[in-house]
């Protein structure tokens, strides 16, 4: 489904990025993982055409970044998602909105993201008055509304309670069960090891990349060296 | 009050236009206050200001016309200094706050300059800085009225992606939906509401009719909309008790306008909180 090769990408001429690739196929749960200052929201950033001035190439399905986005949906469920302007009220079904077509707030399509989620009957709720947990699964159901071929996250379970964090990958698992391809930036990559098919593991560069039990077993080899 | 309101065209302008503004100001402020960017309306009242000095030195050397009107080159630097300011805080997420400072302080110091070197030419300074509602012509209400049309139907066809935009514009980018045109338009729509609100409240002023309704509305609204709505009662409450009171108290109508609003804005902060302690005591 997505194949980058031989991505750069700097920032202030200072390398962020250096000679990615990798490939991810349709149906595929990845893990992208590495320490903070690595380069892992700048890899997602790319792969979502936030960051256009890379080198090196980044296709879906065959198609160029740029025609796969015109033609495709892709979800984005964002760190800062629990940074948004929270003294402003703002009730969950004017978010989901954002994420239907035409920004126009579909009552089915609302209802049914909503119900992917556990939220069901939540609409006319404002979002400040959610908890972390709860306000990061309406952000899910947004991007859901937008029946997404792909679903990237960034470290969603940033600022949320640990007793969440296990229900919140509950949800990423039930949602790559139904055949969602999804693509997360976490450090808890440990919660989902069952669900896992893929692990990406970079520091600039890629260090690693390979299944669930090849990363358990290099994660074991590279611990015993003594080289962390 | 209302015989003469019926019989002075000058006081019909002032009303009209009063409420016409109270309208479009907190409409604008509430996106301009959910992006965080509540320091603009000053800034670009500031901006407005340069250019009315400019104006007045160029008419005191005899470029412009004695009878040019240096509220025009007021509108046109506001909405030159909008667009800057756009692109600044575009460009210069994170240090946005400095360049806004920086556009409000170089405004200023041009302002003053040019005033000084204005000799000869009568500039009302305070009917600038603190609004001089009476002096408001029909053709002036004309120009107010057009904008807020022109305001209230971009707002009604583009809400979606203005709500999209203040809310999460990471987000949209991503949704590969087009919204430079509509982010630009918006920051120009605020530096001519500004520029013509200059008269009725004052450089000094400005920024509070477009925030302190908002700052009551989110005390009191579920949603974006809501505050919307509640932004804008509260703005016409805020201008009608303000003009009225301005003229029974023989006040400036800026200063009462003002005061009003935070007068609303203590009120319902008072409200939501006794409301707040009984829903809890009912709990307990």
């Amino acid at each position: 489904m997505i194949t980058v090769k031989n991505l750069t990408y700097e920032i202030d001429q200072q390398v962020v990025l250096n000679d990615i690739n990798f490939t991810i196929a349709e149906g595929d749960f990845a893990a992208v993982i590495g320490p903070n200052g690595s380069g892992k929201s700048t890899l997602l950033k790319c792969l979502l055409g936030m960051n256009a001035k890379y080198q090196g190439s980044i296709e879906y399905d065959g198609l160029s970044l740029t025609d796969f986005l015109k033609k495709e949906k892709v979800g984005y469920v964002a760190q800062h998602s629990l940074r948004y302007n929270n003294s402003i009220p703002v009730s969950v079904q004017e978010v989901i909105a954002t994420g239907c077509d035409n920004l126009r707030g579909n009552q089915e399509t609302i209802t049914l993201a909503l119900g992917k989620v556990g939220l069901e009957g939540f609409e006319k709720k404002r979002l400040s008055e959610l908890s972390g947990g709860q306000q990061q699964r309406v952000f899910i159901a947004r991007a859901l509304a937008m029946h997404p071929k792909l679903l990237i996250l960034d470290e969603p379970t940033v600022g949320i309670d640990q007793g969440r964090v296990k229900e919140f990958y509950e949800l990423m698992m039930r949602l790559h069960r139904e055949g969602m391809t999804i693509i997360l930036v976490s450090h808890d990559v440990h919660l989902m090891n069952t669900e896992i098919t893929k692990v990406i593991a970079i520091n600039q560069g890629v260090a690693f990349n390979g299944n669930f039990e090849e990363y358990r077993r290099y994660h074991a080899n590279y611990c015993e060296c003594g080289e962390v | 009050m209302w015989q003469n309101l019926f019989q002075y065209e000058f006081l019909q302008n002032a009303y009209l236009s009063g409420i016409l503004v109270g309208f479009i100001a907190p409409l604008l402020g509430v996106f301009i206050v959910s992006k965080r960017l509540a320091l603009i309306p000053d800034a670009l009242s500031h901006v407005s200001l340069s250019g009315v000095a400019i104006a007045t030195f160029l008419i005191s050397i005899g470029i412009l016309p004695a009878a040019f009107n240096p509220m025009l080159l007021g509108i046109v630097f506001s909405v030159i200094g909008a667009i800057v300011l756009w692109q600044l805080t575009r460009q210069f997420h994170n240090v946005q706050e400095i360049g806004i400072a920086i556009v409000m302080s170089l405004s200023l110091g041009i302002s003053v300059i040019f005033i000084a070197l204005a000799k000869g030419v009568n500039l009302d300074l305070t009917s600038y800085l603190f609004g001089s509602i009476n002096t408001i012509s029909r053709q002036d209400l004309w120009i107010v009225a057009i904008l807020a049309l022109s305001t209230i139907i971009f707002v009604r066809l583009q809400y979606r992606k203005l709500f999209a935009i203040v809310f999460d514009e990471d987000f949209i980018r991503v949704r590969n939906l087009r919204i430079n045109l509509v982010n630009g338009t918006f920051f120009v729509f605020v530096g001519l509401v500004v520029a013509v609100s200059m008269k009725i409240v004052g450089v000094l002023l400005i920024s509070a009719l477009m925030t302190l309704p908002v700052a009551i509305a989110i005390r009191l609204a579920k949603s974006f909309k809501q505050t919307i709505v509640y932004a804008v009662i509260s703005g016409e409450i805020g201008v009608i008790t303000g003009l009225i009171s301005s003229y029974y108290l023989n006040l400036p109508s800026g200063g009462t306008i003002v005061v009003t609003l935070v007068l609303l804005l203590l009120g319902v902060f008072v409200w939501t909180k006794m409301k707040k302690i009984k829903q809890k005591r009912l709990t307990d």
